[in-house]
């Protein structure tokens, strides 16, 4: 099931810096990761993509910098900044503040909730 | 060495200078390099074309786009899916090229912004220029009134047998040349060469007679124009004929007039006839003489314009001056009653106590102008068009050629240029002052605020280009008024120095002083124009002198400045300058000598001598013919 594009909008940026936050990583890369890491919920359009890794690149959220390839070709490489690190923990606070309302009101069954909070205390 | 000069014109300014060429701005070659199957390439180059971003970035997105291709043909995606995982090609364009803008550095940003004002803004301004220039240079003044008729009306309405000015033609083309100059003034009776003088005077007899007969005339009758009238091309044969018909441009920028140093130059024949009249014994001839002069003088006064009033106040003044030399040197010469009524005579000169400025022949001549330089939205207004500026700076050259610097600078004096209705009142704003300065006595003025305010005009360009017709063709009219009050000041000592001889004649010595005068021989004492106080009068060797303190404004006893500045203390100085000259001791400040300006007695002629430029000048009369 993939997402309906609205939320995508608010999902999708906060699951690249997530992808991110680990190690860089160039384009196809990205996008494949969101696609198989979320079973396909998260799996946005190539051309999706570039225009959203730009627009953190504009914010100073993410950095970017070309690099040899294994394959001898240049490739570039996208990494989060400390910005975008700090955008990243507030984002997570946020989202977690949405499932916890949205379970409130029954709309996410408890367990999802537990689970975020056991989380969060890790 | 065209593939370099490719490859060059496909390197960044940057790698240039760094010396190398790398061709890195070519998208070809770098989709090329990447060998991508179709239909990949075609995707790359419409998404890169469509972004609009600068080369630089296009390689850029390019070459991420090309390697993400790549890194999907490499994991074993095919090229049609690929091709359709990536999306909407125009929708994705679209995206990185807003996202890739927002990446530039914030000077770029600022510069390309500053930029695009600055355009827009010369966009607008050259819109709202080409606008105004299409008013400027569509502009049509629409004259309506003509004011050379206006002018001519009085004239044209005389009978012809009131008109003087034909007598004054016939009798001035009948004179005789002058005998030759062999003095540096005309000698006077008694004198080396005086008998050359009364040859000529007797030979010109009639025609002094009919100048004398003309002066007597109600009118002149000089009928203005541009050019000459058929009439009097035999008198001027070099000055052009009257253009026809008299209806086309600023007639009264244009108009000539001739006639008036004509005038001007019969004084000293009328002059040189009184005093042959008065060596002669004959009183009535040197008065009617002198009453011609006058009247000539009245005539000239007739049109209006500020240059009849210089030449009137030259006759008056010689008029007056020739009375004086006459009383000094020939004191019996009149009777009582023949002094009387002289000075009668000349106490309603010019109609009054002081000549005042005919200022409205200046207001018609600038009204003429206005309204062949601005449009006419018939209520009194418009504005400045192509023609009127020509007009303005050109004046009447009609052949001069359009100065491509002054086209394009037309229209921008046509929007700075204040409207013909502001203009006007402008105008009649500092004709108000020149007259308001010109009601004052000479002892009550300083700097005429109409000279500072024109100065100021300008002095500043905005307020130049404002008021263009002002700047450069408003005359001045403030020296005029000076000179009024300095002819006054010396016909009021010949009327003062006739009441003493009658006084003298009556009691068989000088009064003590001038208010012994008061009223049997004189209304009232007239001021000293300098500071304000009565005339002054003191006796010397028994003789009356009369005098004003003149231009140090300093009474010196009635002495005159020393030789050679004996006759220069009649130079009249605004207050404010005057006050900065040292009281009582000045040598010379600005051309103020520090003495009298002695009315009474006149000066003594200056001595024979052999002609110069200045004798040359002054001897006798000159004509402008041939």
């Amino acid at each position: 099931m993939r997402v309906e594009r609205e939320l995508m909008r608010g999902a999708g940026p906060v699951a690249v810096l997530k992808l991110l936050e680990s190690a860089e990583m160039y384009g196809y890369e990205l996008v494949s990761a969101l696609g198989e890491r979320t079973d396909g919920v998260l799996a946005m359009g190539h051309s999706t993509l570039y225009p959203l890794l730009y627009n953190l690149e504009a914010k100073k959220l993410i950095s970017s910098r070309w690099r040899r390839a294994e394959t001898n070709r240049r490739r570039r490489y996208y990494a989060l900044t400390d910005r975008g690190r700090k955008r990243l923990a507030a984002e997570r606070g946020q989202w977690k503040s949405l499932v916890r309302a949205l379970t409130q009101i029954g709309v996410l069954p408890e367990t999802s909730t537990a689970s975020l909070f056991v989380e969060s205390a890790q | 060495m065209t593939a370099v000069l490719v490859r060059l014109c496909r390197t960044p300014i940057r790698d240039v200078v760094r010396g190398r060429i790398t061709g890195r701005l070519d998208l070809e070659a770098m989709i090329a390099a990447a060998e991508l199957p179709d239909p990949l390439p075609q995707l790359v180059r419409d998404v890169t074309r469509r972004t609009r971003l600068n080369r630089l970035e296009k390689v850029a997105v390019a070459e991420e786009l090309a390697g993400h291709f790549r890194d999907g043909l490499n994991q074993g995606d095919s090229p049609d899916g690929l091709a359709r995982d990536f999306g909407d090609p125009v929708q994705a364009a679209r995206l990185i090229g807003r996202a890739k803008r927002r990446n530039r550095p914030l000077v770029y940003r600022a510069t390309v912004r500053s930029m695009q004002a600055a355009c827009g803004l010369i966009g607008v301004v050259l819109l709202v220029y080409g606008m105004a220039a299409i008013r400027f240079f569509a502009g049509t003044p629409n004259p309506s009134v003509n004011y050379l008729q206006l002018v001519n009306a009085e004239t044209l309405a005389a009978p012809l047998a009131d008109r003087a000015w034909p007598e004054y033609r016939v009798a001035i083309l009948s004179l005789e040349r002058p005998p030759e100059r062999k003095y540096r003034r005309t000698p006077r009776p008694g004198e080396p060469g005086w008998e050359v003088v009364e040859a000529y005077l007797v030979a010109n007899r009639s025609a002094i007679e009919r100048i004398r007969a003309a002066a007597a005339l109600p009118v002149l009758g000089y009928e203005m124009g541009v050019g000459i009238a058929s009439e009097d091309i035999e008198l001027w044969p070099r000055r052009p004929g009257m253009v026809q018909p008299a209806t086309t441009g600023p007639m009264l920028f244009r108009m000539t007039m001739p006639h008036l140093s004509e005038m001007r130059n019969l004084g000293p024949l009328m002059v040189d006839d009184a005093r042959r009249a008065a060596f002669r014994g004959e009183p009535e001839t040197a008065l009617a003489n002198i009453e011609a002069l006058l009247s000539m003088a009245e005539q000239v006064l007739e049109s209006g314009f500020v240059i009849n009033d210089y030449v009137a106040l030259s006759m008056f003044t010689r008029a007056v001056m020739t009375v004086s030399e006459l009383l000094r040197d020939y004191p019996g010469l009149f009777s009582n009653e023949q002094l009387t009524a002289l000075a009668h005579r000349l106490g309603g000169t010019a109609g009054g106590a002081v000549v005042r400025l005919s200022i409205e022949g200046e207001r018609s001549t600038f009204a003429d102008l206005v309204q062949h330089a601005y449009t006419d939205n018939g209520r009194g207004d418009g504005y400045l068009t192509w023609d009127g500026l020509k007009l303005c700076l050109f004046g009447l050259d009609a052949t001069t050629l359009p100065d491509p610097v002054l086209m394009a600078a037309g229209p921008a004096v046509g929007v700075l240029g204040v409207s013909r209705a502001e203009l006007v009142d402008k105008y009649d704003q500092l004709l108000a002052m020149v007259q308001a300065d010109a009601m004052l006595p000479l002892w009550k003025r300083g700097k005429p605020p109409v000279e500072a305010e024109i100065e100021r005009i300008k002095s500043s360009l905005t307020e130049s280009v404002r008021f263009l017709p002002i700047a450069l063709l408003m005359p001045s009219m403030s020296k005029l008024s000076v000179s009024a009050e300095l002819f006054t000041q010396r016909r009021d000592a010949t009327l003062v120095a006739i009441a003493l001889q009658l006084y003298r004649r009556r009691h068989g010595e000088w009064p003590s002083e001038l208010a012994d005068l008061v009223p049997l021989f004189l209304p009232r004492v007239p001021p000293d124009r300098f500071d304000g106080g009565p005339l002054k009068y003191i006796l010397r060797d028994g003789e009356p002198v009369l005098y004003v303190v003149g231009t140090d404004r300093d009474d010196d006893q009635g002495r005159t400045p020393p030789p050679p500045n004996a006759n220069k203390a009649s130079f009249w100085l605004p207050l404010e300058e005057f006050e900065q000259v040292v009281h009582g001791n000045v040598v010379l400040y600005r051309g103020v000598h520090d003495g009298d300006w002695v009315l009474w007695p006149p000066a003594t002629p200056w001595p024979l001598g052999p002609p110069d430029k200045v004798g040359q000048r002054i001897y006798m009369f000159h004509l402008n013919r041939p």
